[in-house]
């Protein structure tokens, strides 16, 4: 069954409904797209008993405004923007329930620069190759428009009023520290840049769901950043001709033909999808092994919400 | 042979199997057959295999499985695939291309730039089999190898805000179709009426690494008519088998 969530007075810079992404097609030439900050999902999706990876709406800076077409349990996580319901401030990282007829702002970035908004039962929308994800490049559904009706597998409202404990919320700084795991090219790359890379801050010059560019030390290659095409994913960051550093994101192409310092690690992907231009970044190496007990460890911190949540099917 | 390959990390989910550095179909098809053999074993904590044209990159849950491990899984199975003595069985996709016209714009300006006749350019692009190397760029586009030389001709200056799906073109000394309407810096030559990416199919994909492709020049009235069966799901899509 499907319910009438929320209309679309204003889609705002960029809204679309993500989940955590299409997985298995990457060797078809299909991005893993999803949620560029996969950890404010996955929280507002435990909040409202949800799923984990249940289809979301990702607001990015703002500008946005929906009215409620039913009540509907919900819950914001991710970036402050500004969020309001009926002009007062909403409730961020903690359930409520969205009266229909009220009206949901976000104003523009406070703190951080991607919202979501995760139903209760999850939102409604056609899935292609196992994923609601939507990849407008590749022809996988289409952004927000104003005027838009969206639904939901559900106009339940039965969940317990439930928040995050503050200190388990993230914070979205201007200037973060980012781990990374080196790549196979580092050769390519002089030395001297790659120690530049590591020593010094990077700035976010402009970004999208695709890619995000870099400012700062531009570096310099041995003979050529030019390689034979290779995979790349959510994470890499590649070294294009310029010299200046570019991070793919969620929505990457699956190859590239430039070299690669490495992958930032998993576990801080939602660092970057939230930097706004401007913000800066401190890259640190460390091993994979690392990488994997951080992976783990917030695998585990969410796999805790879900146990504390009860799953409501969707469909 | 296995001592030219190297296993190394892709941050912690990912490992790539880096062969020797250089495009040759010998490569291709080590590289195939790794990857068909993976795929066979169906391992549960692989959640990707991408290859490419000197690397398959594999990608797993690192919740579930180490890097370590993972390595050792897979010189397990390319060391059985490695002194199996069959090589990849491998189809050929046949593409019927109607050339020029309105859908071929720079058919004529291949033709020129090569001091050959627009005939002539069908003639070399459609008498000899492409293989798919890579799939990348776009969803389903098919990195092919092996154009003629004799119609190579240079990216567009500043490319098209759109090229429509099924267009084929020319880069440089490669060739390659369309599968999603993008913009694009290729040379058009021509348009094929059969979708290589369909998400209502049960196969959404018609091009894998591995398959070559057949381009089969059709006038503009079969061209139309295919397009028309295709529209009332009649037509069949030709995929043969690759004479030895």
């Amino acid at each position: 069954m499907s319910y009438p969530l929320c209309s679309i007075e204003k889609a705002g810079i960029l809204t679309s409904i993500q989940d955590l992404g299409r997985f298995g097609y990457q060797h078809y030439g299909v991005p893993i797209s999803g949620a560029m900050d996969k950890v404010a999902l996955q929280i507002g999706n435990g909040l409202v008993g949800n799923d984990l990876g249940a289809a979301c709406l990702e607001v990015t800076m703002g500008g946005t405004t929906l009215k409620a077409s039913h009540d509907h349990l919900v819950a914001i996580t991710g970036a402050d923007l500004d969020a309001k319901l009926n002009g007062k401030k909403a409730p961020l990282w903690s359930t409520f329930i969205w009266r229909k007829g009220t009206t949901l702002t976000f104003k523009g970035p406070v703190e951080g620069i991607r919202a979501y908004i995760a139903v209760q039962g999850g939102i409604d929308s056609e899935s292609i190759l196992g994923s609601q994800s939507v990849y407008e490049r590749g022809q996988m559904g289409r952004h927000i428009q104003s005027g838009d009706q969206l639904y939901s597998y559900s106009n339940q409202v039965d969940r317990k009023r439930i928040g995050l404990s503050h200190d388990k919320r993230p914070s979205y700084d201007k200037e973060v520290d980012v781990r990374l795991v080196g790549s196979q090219h580092q050769s390519y790359i002089k030395k001297e840049s790659i120690e530049a890379f590591f020593n010094t801050s990077y700035t976010v010059s402009t970004g999208d769901r695709m890619g995000i560019q870099l400012d700062g030390e531009a570096m310099t290659f041995e003979d050529t950043g030019d390689i034979i095409s290779e995979a790349v994913t959510f994470g890499t960051v590649q070294v294009p001709s310029s010299g200046m550093p570019v991070i793919l994101m969620a929505d990457s192409q699956t190859t590239g033909g430039y070299v690669t310092i490495g992958n930032i690690v998993r576990a801080d992907l939602w660092k970057i999808a939230q930097l706004p231009p401007g913000g800066k970044i401190n890259f640190h190496k460390i091993s994979h092994e690392e990488a994997r007990k951080l992976s783990k460890n917030l695998h585990s911190f969410l796999s805790s919400l879900q146990k504390e949540a009860k799953y409501i099917p969707s469909k | 042979m296995m001592r030219d390959i190297q296993y190394v990390p892709f941050g912690e989910n990912g490992i790539k199997i880096v062969f020797p550095n250089h495009i040759s179909q010998e490569i291709h098809e080590r590289i195939l057959k790794l990857y068909q053999s993976i795929k066979r074993h169906a391992v549960e904590s692989i959640t990707d295999i991408v290859p490419s044209y000197t690397v398959l990159t594999v990608y797993f849950n690192e919740t579930l499985i180490s890097f370590n491990q993972m390595k050792e899984k897979l010189e397990s199975i390319w060391a059985s695939a490695d002194t199996k003595e069959e090589t990849a069985s491998s189809r050929v996709v046949v593409l019927p291309v109607y050339y020029g016209g309105g859908v071929g714009e720079d058919l004529e300006k291949v033709a020129s730039v090569n001091n050959v006749s627009a005939e002539e350019v069908i003639d070399l692009h459609s008498s000899r089999d492409y293989l798919t190397y890579m799939i990348g760029f776009l969803p389903g586009f098919p990195y092919l190898g092996g154009m003629d030389e004799r119609i190579a001709t240079p990216r567009l200056e500043k490319p098209r805000a759109r090229v429509e799906a099924g267009s084929v073109g020319i880069a440089g000394s490669q060739t390659g179709v369309y599968p999603i309407g993008s913009p694009g810096g290729w040379n058009i030559i021509g348009q094929t009426p059969v979708p290589i990416v369909d998400f209502t199919r049960e196969e959404p994909f018609l091009i894998e690494m591995g398959d070559y492709i057949r381009f089969r020049p059709v006038q503009h009235t079969e061209y139309e008519d295919i397009k028309e069966r295709i529209k009332n799901g009649s037509y069949t899509i030709e995929i043969v088998d690759k004479e030895a």
